[in-house]
């Protein structure tokens, strides 16, 4: 009876479009795993020593409607286990998550409606049968009209490069195209909640890119709120937000801006001398070095002093490049500073 | 689990799939039918060895050729009752695809039987129902309307036992993964109880009469005697009232299952 309840109000709530699309409250998650040791040997396998592990601990965070965020994080931070949490098939040992005000696991079939999920390898095409066949059958799941989905299924084929592709029996493609057939076959219905997780692998650039763009386009055209997941951090340059986790703990929630701010002033600068290097360059830390050429880690307030605009304004100098420290350095720096904390 | 005939259109189009899928290798099907016909020839032997040791022409009422029509018989009943659910459940389970199915506004163990339906249907009307017609080309037996209209409930019986008792034991994957092992002592258990070895009036009268209280009898035993006309109407009665009586059973239990399952699903991975 409860469930009946929770699942009209959910309907209500949908109807009222909240515009927090995802909250996380509080969420622990624990999973009992074993290890079978270091002894050798064919029986080695059924000494399993059991354990618990944390899966999850004490997460909590909101997305709003119409944002893309990003969740980072290395293999076994969490990632897959909170988007389960939150797409409501998998049950958190404490803490609760609402998708569109309501209750994920609870509201699970009212808010599969709402919803599209690219599960990484875990396919929704058939082996043997072209992707489109999978794409009618969604047509029938989400109830979508013919009108509607010859429309959007022409967009999105189009978009992203499938006219040769969907009608070839799916054994026989690419996982970048698998990846891409999966991805059609989960927005068809214009989903106002989208979760990728790990939607890039075995994709190449340019696919890459037409993904990249048919998110921004349906952000734009629909308000569709994405949340990808990955561990690799060139796929976030999409995204406006990232949540970073590890060991199933957050240790960053923020722009992507606000993440290389958060350590300080650090910069490199690369020079290129006319001729030779001079002999004393002490601004900092020599990281490549050549003939002409030197690359230093430093800091603003060395890139500020009288000594170093002296030096650039030196005729000596041919060239020179200031930058701050890319993302996945900031990211690999985050897990060993925070991760430890 | 919902009304199975909501959304009938949803579940059309995963009938259509599966069937799509079924006759993609073309080979492994025929090839399945010539395995599971074959598995009548084997009790044929068997059965002729033990009439000619026994010097005798009937064995509790059965004579050889009918002996050999009620294997062919159980083989046709075999495989119309035959389901796939536990398969799809397995497989789905194996490769994550559970996920995916879960996340869709369908209900799932429907999706399942739906998707095991088509296979029924194309077993049935071209291997179970040209097998019957052969058997009576060369075993005589009344198949009059009044024992056609009991064999069809007898049937319909059956194939509800028959895929609530697959899904049961598919949901099993759930908890062990790979159910291969634990399938097949269940699938021979059965095959026993429901009289695929020898006829169940064959069986110590004790064992028979407490047969006759279980779901096993209606599987098999009872549509091929009935067709042969073999057993008391007093024996089919109650049968069929057990078989009803454990649908219903089975039923509740297995919709206490998929809640308590759903709860434990985890998908392999991060």
């Amino acid at each position: 009876m409860t469930q009946y309840y929770n699942s009209i109000l959910g309907r209500i709530f949908m109807i009222r479009d909240s515009d927090t699309a995802i909250s996380v409250n509080g969420v622990s998650k624990k999973f009992k795993t074993y290890s079978t040791g270091s002894n050798k040997g064919f029986l080695a396998s059924l000494k399993r020593k059991y354990y618990w592990v944390d899966a999850l601990s004490d997460l909590s965070f909101s997305i709003k409607r119409g944002e893309i965020v990003a969740l980072l994080g290395k293999n076994g931070s969490g990632k897959s286990t909170l988007i389960k949490i939150i797409i409501g098939i998998l049950y958190p040992d404490s803490g609760s998550v609402d998708v569109f005000g309501v209750n994920s696991w609870e509201n699970r079939k009212s808010i599969a409606m709402e919803t599209g999920v690219v599960l990484g390898a875990h396919e929704q095409l058939y082996w043997d049968l072209p992707a489109i066949d999978a794409f009618d059958l969604m047509k029938y799941v989400y109830g979508i009209s013919d009108k509607d989905y010859k429309r959007r299924l022409k967009y999105f084929v189009e978009r992203l490069e499938l006219t040769d592709v969907y009608k070839r029996p799916v054994r026989t493609l690419s996982l970048g195209e698998r990846m891409k057939c999966n991805f059609v076959a989960s927005v068809l219905h214009l989903p106002k909640l989208v979760i990728l997780d790990e939607p890039t692998i075995g994709v190449d650039l340019s696919s890459k890119a037409a993904l990249r763009e048919t998110m921004l386009e349906m952000q734009k055209k629909y308000d569709t709120t994405f949340l990808l997941t990955t561990h690799i951090v060139e796929d976030i340059d999409v995204a406006e937000r990232i949540i970073v986790l590890d060991k199933g703990k957050m240790i960053y929630n923020g722009s992507t801006k606000g993440l290389t701010k958060l350590f300080g002033d650090k910069r490199y600068v690369e020079l290129r001398f006319r001729e030779k290097l001079p002999a004393a360059l002490e601004f900092g830390k020599s990281i490549e070095k050549g003939i002409d050429y030197i690359k230093i880690e430093t800091t603003t307030k060395t890139l500020k002093s009288k000594r170093f605009i002296s030096l650039i304004s030196d005729s000596d100098v041919i060239d020179y490049k200031v930058s701050e420290p890319d993302l996945k350095e900031v990211i690999l720096k985050l897990y060993k500073i925070r991760g430890k904390s | 689990m919902g009304s199975p005939f909501r959304n009938w259109r949803v579940y059309l189009a995963f009938m259509s799939i599966n069937l799509k899928t079924a006759f993609t290798y073309k080979g492994n099907f025929i090839m399945s039918l010539v395995l599971r016909v074959g598995l009548g020839l084997l009790m044929v032997f068997v059965w002729t060895a033990v009439f000619l040791n026994a010097k005798t022409s009937t064995i509790r009422g059965f004579t050889l050729p009918q002996m050999y029509a009620y294997f062919f018989l159980l083989s046709a009943i075999g495989i119309t009752t035959m389901s796939s659910i536990r398969l799809i459940i397995q497989n789905d389970v194996q490769q994550g695809k559970i996920a995916t199915s879960l996340l869709k506004p369908i209900n799932y163990p429907l999706q399942t039987f739906y998707s095991s339906i088509p296979m029924t249907v194309v077993w049935s009307v071209f291997v179970s129902i040209p097998l019957v017609v052969l058997i009576s080309i060369f075993v005589h037996f009344n198949l009059s309307t009044s024992v056609l209209l009991l064999l069809i409930l007898e049937m319909a019986i059956a194939i509800s036992l028959a895929n609530i008792y697959d899904f049961l034991l598919g949901t099993l994957a759930i908890n062990f993964v790979n159910i291969w092992g634990i399938a097949g002592v269940f699938f021979w258990t059965t095959s026993i109880l429901e009289g695929g070895v020898m006829p169940l009036n064959l069986f110590p009268t004790i064992l028979n009469k407490i047969l006759m209280f279980t779901p096993f009898p209606i599987m098999g035993y009872t549509p091929a005697a009935t067709v042969l006309g073999t057993v008391s109407m007093n024996y089919i009665t109650t049968t069929i009232l057990a078989g009803l009586f454990w649908i219903a059973v089975l039923l509740v239990l297995s919709i206490f299952r998929w809640r308590s399952v759903v709860r434990k699903i985890t998908v392999v991975g991060g």
